[in-house]
């Protein structure tokens, strides 16, 4: 067959099967449409629809759960989470024959186990929605969990991404329980994680966190090391902004926009030794940064300015920068690998075979672009104190220039003496 | 799908999807084993109902033959009356605590030497059943209020949880704590423990 006869042919299957078999990613926007239009329940819908095989089951169970806590049934997410949990824990073993198929085919072949980091902000999720419902006891077995996590991810790697805002949030579950030395450990690590990625991740220590350290530092008994916080913080006058015990908190918890969306880059080459065309084809993220980068949260007269605790776009990112050397090595095996089948066929007079070994090893050869996209691209916190008592909370989110993006309201939020109270919303716009 | 874009007839292609999914049906059904319930069965290491019920057979050994009944009953002539307060899970897992503590219950009622009253929540259905009565009932029927037995002691407790893992193997170690204290005066009449400990192995292969 002639070199232009096989690309033509080449050209006109991959065609086919780029209209037959889009990359996650690409069918994944109706859903995201759906999200930025404020209508959730859509949006599960067209999620079911999109129900795919059983190795992109964990995926499925994450965005869910994510949907149903946008929608507000933080129960039936909850569900969801537990068992996107059960089936992550069943995918960890490693599969000989998913393996073989990734390496014939491509990596999405391969059952999504979640990426260490949606694992542990799978834990953050359950436990906000433990915290909405009022159950702190059940938020404290996800504290647990990310501990756990945490734990293991360490001994595996040596590091784990955006630890920071995870631990924070358990200190808070641990401090609501009071269990004071608990929740110090958990604000001690979450300050050490900060500082560690202050730079990479572009997030600064949150006040609140600084705060949260002194007083329990004091409340502790731990003389020297509220000295050094208070060096280092330069609060020395911290506990007359602490002052007027309020008798309730609220915590609200913003999820900002999408993460950043897996896409596909392909490379198409001719094969210089033997003609025909070679694809290697790669993920990368393509960032979606939110339009909001400021929030305050409003309710009776006071108010407090909302402060970014993670940035998840920037953790995606550099996960996948850690993946990426292993990703590539198997694309081109995987390529080298297809390349010797056709060669040996052809050897083997048998040019057919080798054609369509040829053809096939084209056009399965797609980047895995299977990512927790419901996740937000970055989360804000603000802590606001408050007496007991029925408010409407008011919170104004304000991209870069100030402007008011958008104003929400949530009436009848009840402040409880001595008790927190959580609240969170994500806000979406494509 | 796929068939038609290999170009496959209509007529092939469906018979052999048929053909696929009749081979992937008859090995796919739902197969159920009825279980014997005290059959030990232990598929993930969590916390399943033989902790459950490991947990009750001990706790409710312990309380009857405990000093704090034979003490109640030579003061009293009625056998206390106990409450359930909280059991907090304070372990890794979401646990159903209930389970066992209806165990308790159900043998501790059924012996005679203890009587239980209803929770705080079911107290307050009955409360208002009792309110309907008011209205409602024929007068010789009717059931008054403020007659309530109150409880003489609280059952509370804990469940915690230390787990140590590496790489694919875990310890899991489950401790039970049960108390029982006196409302009349903050005594504490009976502490019951319960220790599970379990190795779990993660298979390290699947299919």
């Amino acid at each position: 067959m002639s070199q232009n006869r096989l690309l033509r042919c080449l050209a006109a299957f991959y065609a086919l099967w780029l209209t037959g078999c889009a990359t996650h990613s690409e069918t994944f926007r109706v859903v995201e449409q759906n999200l930025a239009n404020q209508q959730p329940e859509l949006a599960l819908r067209a999620l079911d629809k999109q129900k795919g095989s059983r190795t992109d089951e964990v995926l499925y169970l994450l965005n869910k759960a994510m949907l149903l806590r946008i929608a507000g049934d933080y129960q039936a997410s909850t569900a969801s989470f537990e068992a996107a949990q059960q089936r992550m824990g069943a995918l960890s073993a490693l599969s000989l024959r998913e393996q073989g198929t990734s390496f014939l085919i491509n990596d999405s072949t391969r059952s999504y186990v979640g990426e260490p980091f949606e694992q542990v902000m799978m834990h953050v999720y359950k436990a906000l929605n433990y915290l909405q419902l009022g159950e702190r006891d059940g938020a404290r077995v996800e504290a647990l969990q990310i501990d756990l996590n945490l734990r293991e991810l360490g001994e595996k790697s040596g590091r784990h991404l955006g630890e920071a805002f995870p631990r924070y949030l358990t200190g808070i579950i641990y401090e609501d329980l009071g269990e004071w030395s608990d929740a110090m450990i958990a604000y001690r690590k979450a300050y050490e994680a900060y500082l560690q990625n202050k730079s990479k991740y572009r997030i600064d220590v949150p006040e609140f966190l600084k705060m949260d350290l002194l007083r329990l530092a004091h409340k502790l008994d731990l003389g020297e090391e509220q000295d050094k916080y208070q060096r280092e913080f330069a609060l020395q006058d911290w506990q007359d902004k602490n002052q007027g015990n309020p008798e309730g908190e609220l915590i609200f918890v913003l999820n900002n926009g999408l993460a950043p969306i897996k896409r596909e880059n392909s490379v198409v080459m001719p094969n210089p030794s033997r003609g025909g065309l070679l694809r290697i084809s790669l993920p990368y993220y393509q960032p979606r940064p939110s339009l909001v980068s400021k929030m305050r949260v409003n309710a009776a007269d006071g108010g407090v300015e909302g402060e970014r605790v993670e940035n998840i776009g920037a953790i995606a990112t550099e996960n996948l920068a850690d993946q990426m050397p292993a990703i590539t090595a198997r694309s081109v095996a995987r390529v080298v690998a297809k390349q010797q089948i056709s060669v040996q066929s052809r050897k083997n007079n048998n040019d057919a075979l080798a054609l369509v070994v040829d053809i096939i090893g084209f056009i399965t050869e797609q980047a895995d672009t299977r990512a927790w996209s419901t996740l937000p691209q970055d989360i804000y916190l603000a802590r606001l104190p408050l007496g007991s008592g029925s408010y409407t909370v008011k919170i104004e989110l304000r991209d870069r220039m100030d402007n008011i993006v958008t104003v929400r309201e949530f009436p009848n939020v009840l402040i409880q003496q001595g008790k927190k109270t959580y609240l969170s919303y994500h806000w979406i716009s494509l | 799908m796929m068939c038609f874009t290999i170009g496959m007839p209509r007529a092939v292609c469906a018979a052999l999807m048929a053909g696929l999914f009749a081979v992937l049906s008859s090995g796919c059904a739902t197969k159920v084993e009825r279980l014997q319930v005290d059959e030990v069965k232990d598929l993930s290491g969590a916390w399943n109902d033989t902790d459950s019920r490991l947990v009750s057979e001990e706790m409710i050994k312990d309380v009857l033959s405990a000093p704090w009944l034979s003490a109640y009953s030579s003061t009293h002539k009625a056998p206390p009356a106990l409450i359930v307060g909280d059991v907090r899970n304070l372990s890794h897992e979401h646990i159903n605590t209930q389970t066992f503590i209806s165990d308790m219950g159900r043998v501790l009622i059924n012996s005679g030497k203890v009587q239980f009253v209803a929770s705080r929540g079911e107290r307050n259905e009955i409360r208002e059943e009792r309110k309907d009565q008011d209205l409602n009932a024929r007068e010789d029927t009717r059931k008054a209020m403020g007659m309530e037995q109150g409880a003489d002691y609280m059952l509370k407790g804990a469940i915690n949880t230390i787990i140590d893992a590496s790489g694919s193997t875990q310890v899991r170690y489950y401790q039970v704590d049960l108390s029982l204290i006196s409302l009349a005066d903050n005594r504490i009449a009976w502490v019951g423990q319960k220790k599970i400990k379990k190795l779990v192995e993660r298979s390290k292969l699947r299919f």
